[in-house]
């Protein structure tokens, strides 16, 4: 049959988009080579929690599939990485690559079951999610022997040229640069579409004949992939994780920060994240219970601003542009 | 006879409550047959049923004379039956050109007549062409029926189900769209369709099917019912 005509925009980024990313990349990586060193760690650590974020939109904003586990799949791509980087003495090329592999597998078998629970009720998936989440962490905590626990592992390091931190924030730049092109790609896509389909109305996109669950699932797994992405290069980030990198307040950090940030837009996750981190490390200073202040203030976001600062910011620039439309 | 759609003696359930009783119908190649009925008679819940969207009880339901009972709803679609719902709401987030995107299937097997891709279907409805980069979300009424039917046809259905088409149109939309589905039945896409406005079903089906409180009550051709002054003074006319 001939293939036919498509109504569909393309998508694809201009030269403008890319000089953009290619400008920012830039400014950022020859900013890390001379700010002081605890700047090229806090930028490490903002993209590394910008990555997580944005993979979970994939299932928060444009799937409509509300996950408080997300951090299981950082969790064991970073415990995948360490274990075979210190226990079997992989080779740390390897041991990176494997973690987001492990993740994606975890993701499949968890997100077989949990997408069975995505709907228009929302708890029912959230619960699932928060489930298995905890299964990992408990397991990592309680498997003493193999995970060491809650005494952590530490010594994840990367050799040669990766070991110096500076370069190390270049490594980051450049993978989670080019990790949020290919989510920007997917979510633009006909499967992305799909996908949005399929959260505005699941039953309708059933008898147009779309096999939905098949579309969560790989959501799912792709949103895992990235997340365990994010997670591999936390671990040699830090060189140290615990059991805590699966806790459900390591799932709620990337939930509260897409909240903020506004799940419907692409951008919505960095805005948020940079809002969330700025935020919590000026309350660190005053209070131990930092996150609890964090968890007020995004219940104010979502009652107030409930397509989060991007949202809010979008509805300014469109009102701006009618006026100025108008004769 | 070369029957698509058959229902024998369904009995279809809302959580506890009962609301089909064992009803029988069939719809042939190329035919179009209505369901008449009161709000409530369980017109909507037929459709929904045929596209497995309602739990059935006892009761056989075959397409093409193969068991579609307990097929799960996408399956069912791509058999080649497709429906448009009583709710008209879209995917409202994406364009009507993503919406009509969504909808294209190859034809399934034994369909016949003509093929829909996006161009034919935006022959058939010229309305919807200035519209494709619209959300539509945005679209009135009219236009969002009309790309519920478009968006139906790209999948290329052999039974299209209407649940009421024209409920809530302005009269000109109505006509509008009656037209639109005489042609479509012209072109041999056989049709089941619930629908209260007369002028239209007597313009579109051959046979009638007349539910009550989930019960069949009477069926035939039109011309039969209408020939019945005391069923369609029960039925009908309301």
């Amino acid at each position: 049959m001939q293939e036919p005509a498509s109504t569909l925009e393309d998508t694809r980024p201009g030269l403008v988009e890319l000089a953009v990313l290619a400008g920012v990349m830039l400014v950022l990586a020859t900013l890390s080579r001379f700010l002081p060193i605890h700047y090229v760690f806090l930028g490490s650590e903002l993209l590394i929690a910008i990555l997580f974020a944005s993979s979970l939109n994939l299932l928060m904003g444009y799937g409509g599939m509300l996950s408080f586990g997300h951090s299981a799949y950082y969790a064991i791509a970073a415990y995948t990485s360490a274990l075979l980087l210190i226990r079997l003495n992989w080779p740390f090329e390897l041991a990176m690559l494997m973690g987001p592999l492990m993740a994606a597998v975890g993701a499949l078998v968890f997100g077989a079951f949990c997408v069975r629970a995505a709907g228009a009720e929302h708890s029912a998936f959230l619960m699932l999610t928060l489930a298995f989440s905890q299964f990992v962490f408990a397991g990592i905590n309680k498997w003493y022997e193999v995970t060491r626990g809650d005494d952590g592992i530490s010594g994840i390091n990367a050799k040669g040229v990766l070991a110096d931190p500076r370069n190390y924030f270049l490594f980051v730049l450049v993978v989670v640069l080019a990790s949020l092109y290919v989510l920007w790609r997917i979510k633009s896509s006909p499967f992305g579409v799909t996908l949005m389909a399929i959260r505005d109305n699941q039953q309708r996109a059933e008898f147009a004949g779309l096999p939905v669950r098949r579309y969560q699932l790989a959501a799912f797994v792709i949103a895992g992939t990235f997340a365990g992405v994010a997670g591999t290069l936390y671990a040699f980030f830090s060189g140290t994780i615990s059991p805590q990198v699966a806790d459900w307040t390591a799932a709620a950090r990337p939930f509260l920060a897409n909240s903020m940030g506004g799940t419907h837009s692409f951008w919505g996750p960095v805005v948020g994240v940079l809002m969330l981190e700025t935020f919590d490390a000026q309350l660190a200073r005053l209070t131990q219970h930092s996150l609890l202040f964090v968890g007020i203030l995004s219940i104010l976001v979502g009652i107030y601003m409930p397509r989060g600062i991007v949202g809010v910011i979008e509805k300014f620039s469109t009102a701006l542009r009618r006026r100025r439309e108008r004769p | 006879m070369s029957q698509v759609l058959q229902l024998e003696s369904v009995d279809a359930y809302y959580g506890a409550s009962h609301v089909l009783h064992g009803v029988s119908l069939s719809v042939d190649v190329g035919e179009a047959v209505v369901l008449i009925g009161r709000n409530g008679a369980g017109k909507s819940t037929t459709m929904r049923a045929i596209m497995g969207l309602t739990g059935l009880g006892a009761g056989e339901m075959s397409w093409r004379g193969r068991s579609i009972k307990g097929m799960p709803t996408h399956r069912i679609a791509r058999l080649g039956i497709g429906l448009v719902p009583d709710t008209r709401r879209m995917f409202a987030a994406l364009s009507v050109g993503e919406n009509l995107e969504l909808g294209v299937k190859a034809p399934a097997e034994g369909h016949t007549g003509r093929v829909w891709d996006v161009p034919r279907v935006l022959e058939l409805f010229p309305a919807l062409q200035s519209l494709l980069k619209r959300r539509s979300g945005a679209l009135s009424g009219g236009q969002q029926q009309m790309l519920a039917i478009a968006r139906t046809l790209v999948g290329n259905p052999s039974l299209l189900l209407l649940d009421e088409p024209m409920e809530g149109l302005a009269p000109v939309i109505v006509e509008e769209l009656g037209e639109r589905l005489s042609a479509l039945r012209q072109e041999g896409v056989s049709m089941l369709l619930s629908e209260q406005n007369l002028t239209l079903t007597r313009r579109l089906a051959d046979r009638a099917y007349v539910l009550e409180t989930g019960y069949v009550r009477h069926e035939g051709t039109l011309k039969e019912l209408e020939a019945n002054p005391q069923a369609w003074a029960r039925y009908v006319a309301f």
